[in-house]
């Protein structure tokens, strides 16, 4: 099985993850920085490398690691 | 597989077997469930006691309710009504050829447990009930009712989630639900009180189109015969969902929140939306006989309905398609999963159905056929596991509980004038009052280009509330409907009779100012425990009220909903009938809009303003919990919506005077316009601030100069009170009473109400 | 002969419809499969019978992955024929999840080829991250087949409603978009000026709002023009729909030479 960790690349915002800081300090933690990762577990014996550059990320906004 | 469980035991053994089925059946009922299999001369299996569990569920049977809706409610004639209260939804005459459908319903219980799932389960399963009618769902409407949004998060009570919680998932699961198949949310109210902390509330609403000769029944009618079968289409059957109605039927406790989230159901909009395609592409072909959806009990109740009392119903459980491994036969029979609609057919016209199914990836299986007797029994795997008479479980006794009636003291006491520059700011940024836009601009109101008058109206920059929405349901054609939602919390918490009655004239008024005339109502009543009398007295004050007010009018209920058991050890919600109205406009390029539109033009007060000031924000806002209430008449209301619909073409906006009274409308009103207000009252015999912020039964008209004449002619025919209170201009509100002078720029009212 | 495309979530397919017949348009719905295959051979289509074809907005699968991801890479499947089918001077168009799909799949922006392999845009989530459901104002700047019928520098007002509409491209791409004059529509405030939010309600790029290719025939934007084809359908009042044109312009393109 493999691990497809997709986030968003530096430097472009992510609003989710903003949201999320700011809604933490609400309830009163002090928060350094949030980022969001979306993981897919793939079971498979197909190229998951594929896959992730053919539907699973758009290289203009993310990148991945795969385990 | 199947238990058998024998009756034959004491009274408190019978109380445990309830309990641990988790069926709701108070002793009564398990009498009347033992006699009935004493004689059928054997014992029950557990799936039929499950079925009788939920077909005698409150939410399921309305045993608590029917004698008084029937007393009050339904019943209503008009020539516009064609099939009405019986069914899922309500059907309405619209044009020659096309009805509208209407259907109103709660999901408050799992909404508290759950409140993204929940909400996003509301929506889903009010859209069934459009659908299943054979109807186009057009528009969706959701009033929700929170607690406290500023509630200490210390002080709330173990198992209840705080407020702000609830709210931002219930406001996600409707909008990411209904955005997602495609039906506009233009419609609603949001309100916030303390009483609603551990039971929110979540009713939804939906309107559907259909053309009058594809107007497809839940119930099977005589054009049955024996043979038909049932197929059942869209997702699969899993454990999500199971005891809903037992659920809504029963107070929350601390434990509901551990041990009633299986009762919450799943929702997948992307299986509902082509699964509403295949549903309505049947019914155009003609190949569809009945048709119900799958919402409360499961397939339980879904077949027992569609059946009786023409018919009976013989179902091979095997061939239901599951989700889950190793269910067992009664979880598949009452389970209440997501995205399921049945379909009676003729034989051969099932592969022209499956064929509609193929083409949109909808999963479907014939689960069994309708029979000449009138039983429902259920077969697995060859053996018959359910056999019982039909009638016994679709009509479970009907309660007569007994209410006690609270009598309306009514007082008043003198007040101090209060700095009104301020209290005015004050109100338009209460929560109960300031702008709805952060709700509204998630919910894609827009789709369907069909959205003419809108929920915020005014200039882009700078939008306003309206009173209701207007649709255009059909292309050819501009006849509209107008959709208005509305309750008052704050006047039913001190008389459910004239709460009642006001929550009945301010729909009107939402309709009227839009230029429509009311035409059908849908109501969701939402109270605490019908087993206390002074809920069901508060119950029955409140059917009186809807009820009465709407016979005046003529005006016909069409469809409604029942939730009970709004409450928990620490809090009941007040209680909350929800109406939800429909109006017609022939020509919905000839609606009028709440923004003021011209500088110079006249502003009008129609209507009688009086010192009731009793569950006024400006009341409540001074914690004074003193006064007179609203006391609306209805042939009063007959002369305004007259009168406004007679100088239609005259007025250039109107809105409705309400919650916070004659400001915050003519704020709301400059908001939307972007433009300044210059007021007189002195003509008015009243102090300034009754005359500000009473929420008398009224409307505020803009009028061009050179139409008042024609204007207050019309009015004075009707026998309509009207002052001209002033007009459109300049950058700021200014409100002159005698020697009082009261300035609000444009831009504080804008930054207290945006 | 206009085809509109949908498949599960597609649900804006009859505006689209409805104003193209308004104008008295052939046009016709056809579902994914019956161009890709999967659907019964009798219900095949082949694109090559249609003009054009326009994809709608919505929630196609759910919106689940990206935007436009699932329903982009399934048109993937007839990547060829969508080559020829832009070569030859057919048109392709996408309004809001339609936008996104025609990025998804590699049709826009249209500049180092017909259909690239991999996405060189994003219409990422919104900066408020909310959906977002308003009016907005929208600048025509650049002339492409879609929008003929529209003044230069014109202003007009469209709704939009989406949660993922934040137009992102590389420095290299807008360069060229710029240069290529493929910048179609612009949010802007009611003067006319490059305004944030919410006159930019989700934060795209440069305000862009619609691009075209090179040729001006493969189109996308996120607002709908097809929700304010009539007058009454405008937020504020006017006397003609802002939507209308842009369907009389694709019209005129499809009838050039007749």
């Amino acid at each position: 099985m493999a691990k497809v960790y997709v986030k968003y690349k530096k430097g472009i915002l992510d609003p989710e993850a903003e949201n999320t800081k700011k809604a933490l300090e609400m309830l009163g933690y002090n928060i350094k920085d949030v980022k969001i990762w979306k993981v897919y577990e793939i079971k498979t014996k197909d190229n998951v490398e594929e896959m992730t550059e053919r539907l699973l990320v758009n290289p203009v906004i993310h990148e991945y690691k795969i385990k | 597989m199947t238990e058998e469980i024998s009756l034959n035991i004491n009274d408190n053994k019978l109380i445990e077997i309830s309990r641990v089925l988790g069926i709701g059946l108070n002793l009564e009922e398990m009498y009347k469930v033992r006699d009935y299999f004493y004689s059928e001369k054997r014992n029950p299996r557990d799936i039929e006691l499950q079925a009788v569990g939920q077909a005698w569920s409150e939410h399921c049977s309305y045993k608590s309710s029917k004698s008084i809706l029937k007393k009050f409610i339904f019943g209503i004639k008009a020539k516009q009504n064609l099939l009405v209260i019986e069914e899922d939804a309500g059907v309405v005459d619209f044009n020659k050829n096309y009805a509208y459908v209407v259907a109103l319903e709660s999901h408050n219980h799992p909404s508290a447990i759950e409140p993204y799932g929940g909400a996003a389960t509301g929506i889903g399963g009010i859209l069934r009930d459009v659908v299943c009618m054979g109807a186009k769902p057009i528009a969706l409407v959701d009033p929700l009712f929170f607690g406290d949004l500023n509630f200490d998060y210390k002080k709330l009570p173990k198992g209840v989630k705080h407020p702000k919680f609830i709210q931002s998932g219930v406001i996600a699961g409707i909008r990411d639900y209904g955005n997602r198949v495609g039906v506009p949310t233009v419609a609603g109210m949001v309100y916030y009180d303390i009483s609603y902390l551990t039971n929110c509330l979540v009713n939804v609403g939906c309107i559907g189109i259909v053309r009058k000769n594809r107007i497809i029944s839940s119930k099977i009618s005589k054009n049955g015969k024996k043979g038909d079968v049932f197929l059942l289409l869209g997702g699969r059957t899993g454990r999500d969902g199971i005891h809903g109605v037992t659920f809504a039927s029963a107070e929350l406790s601390e434990e509901s929140e551990k041990e009633d989230r299986s009762a919450v159901q799943v929702g997948n909009p992307i299986i509902k939306e082509p699964l509403t395609h295949v549903c309505l592409e049947a019914v155009e072909k003609n190949l569809v006989k009945a048709m119900k959806d799958l919402g409360g009990g499961g397939l339980s109740c879904c077949v027992d309905e569609m059946a009786y009392p023409n018919f009976g119903a013989v179902v091979n459980l095997e061939n239901v398609l599951l989700k889950e491994r190793d269910m067992k036969p009664w979880e598949t029979w009452v389970s209440e999963s997501q995205e399921r609609m049945m379909m009676l057919l003729d034989r051969k016209k099932v592969d022209k159905v499956t064929d509609i199914c193929d083409l949109w990836d909808i999963e479907y299986s014939i689960i069994g056929e309708i029979t000449e007797d009138k039983r429902i029994k259920v077969n697995y795997h060859g053996k018959t596991i359910l056999d019982m008479d039909i009638k016994f479980l679709v009509e479970p006794p009907v309660y007569n509980r007994p209410y006690t009636v609270k009598n309306l003291k009514e007082r008043e006491k003198e007040t101090k004038e209060p700095v009104y520059e301020k209290t005015i700011l004050k109100i338009l940024s209460s929560p109960n009052i300031r702008s709805k836009a952060f709700v509204i601009q998630q919910y894609d109101h827009e789709v369907g280009a069909r959205t003419v008058t809108k929920p915020l109206q005014g200039k882009i920059e700078s939008l306003t509330h309206s009173d209701s929405v207007i649709i255009k349901p059909l292309p050819k054609e501009y006849k509209g409907i107008a959709i208005a939602a509305d309750s008052n919390p704050s006047l039913m918490k001190i008389s459910p009779y004239w709460g009642a009655k006001y929550i009945m004239d301010e729909v009107c008024r939402n309709i009227v100012s839009s230029g429509a005339e009311p035409h059908s109502f849908a109501d969701c009543l939402n109270f605490g425990n019908p087993e206390k009398p002074e809920r069901m007295g508060e119950f029955y004050e409140a059917c009186k009220g809807l009820g009465e007010f709407a016979k005046a009018l003529g005006v016909p209920f069409v469809s409604g909903n029942v939730s009970f058991y709004n409450e928990s050890e620490y809090y009941s919600v007040i209680p909350t009938p929800v109406v939800l109205g429909l109006g017609i406009v022939d020509d919905i390029r000839k609606s009028i809009r709440t923004d003021f539109k011209r500088n110079g033009d006249l502003i009008y007060l129609i209507g009688d303003i009086k010192k009731e000031m009793a569950g006024s924000e400006y009341y409540k806002l001074y914690g004074y919990d003193f006064g007179y209430i609203p006391k609306c008449d209805p042939d009063e209301l007959k002369n305004k919506i007259k009168a406004i619909l007679e100088t239609k073409k005259i007025i250039k906006a109107c809105h409705d005077v309400s919650n916070g009274g004659l400001v915050v409308t003519v704020c709301e009103m400059m908001i939307g316009g972007n433009i300044g207000a210059s007021l007189d009252l002195s003509k008015i015999e009243m102090r300034t601030d009754y005359k500000l912020f009473s929420e008398s039964s009224c409307f505020v008209c803009e009028i061009r100069e050179r139409d008042f004449e024609e204007f207050e002619e019309i009015m004075k025919k009707n026998n309509v009170k009207f002052h001209r209170i002033g007009r459109v201009s300049g950058s700021r509100l200014k409100i002159i009473d005698k020697e009082k002078s009261i300035i609000l720029s444009l831009r504080e009212i804008k930054e207290a109400f945006l | 002969m206009i085809a509109i495309l949908r498949m599960e979530g597609t649900n804006n397919e009859d505006d689209i419809y409805n104003a193209f017949a308004a104008l008295k348009c052939p046009v016709e719905m056809v579902h994914l499969k019956q161009f890709t295959g999967g659907a019964k051979k009798e219900l095949q289509k082949n694109i090559f019978d249609y003009e054009g074809i326009m994809i709608p907005g919505g929630f196609s699968a759910g919106d689940y992955i990206r935007a436009g991801a699932i329903f982009g890479a399934r048109l993937k499947k007839i990547s060829k024929e969508l080559k020829e089918f832009v070569k030859e001077g057919r048109i392709i168009g996408g309004i809001c999840n339609g936008f996104q799909v025609l990025t998804e799949v590699g049709l826009l922006p249209g500049i180092d080829d017909i259909i690239v392999s991999k996405p060189q845009i994003s219409l990422a989530v919104n900066d408020s991250a909310k959906f977002e459901c308003r009016h907005v104002f929208l600048k025509h700047e650049n002339k492409c087949f879609f929008t003929e019928k529209y003044e230069k520098s014109e202003i007009i007002q469209v709704p939009i409603a989406h949660a993922e509409g934040k137009f992102i491209t590389s420095k290299r791409i807008l360069e060229e978009l710029k240069e290529n004059n493929q910048i179609i529509f612009r949010y802007v405030n009611r003067a006319g000026n490059y305004a944030g939010y919410p006159f930019n309600p989700n934060g795209s790029m440069e305000n862009i709002a619609g691009i075209s290719n090179l040729e001006g025939n493969v189109f996308g934007m996120m607002p709908h023009p097809e929700r304010v084809f009539y007058p009454y359908l405008h937020q504020e009042k006017k006397k003609v729909g802002d939507g209308k044109r842009f369907f009389e312009s694709i019209i005129k393109y499809l009838r050039r030479g007749v």
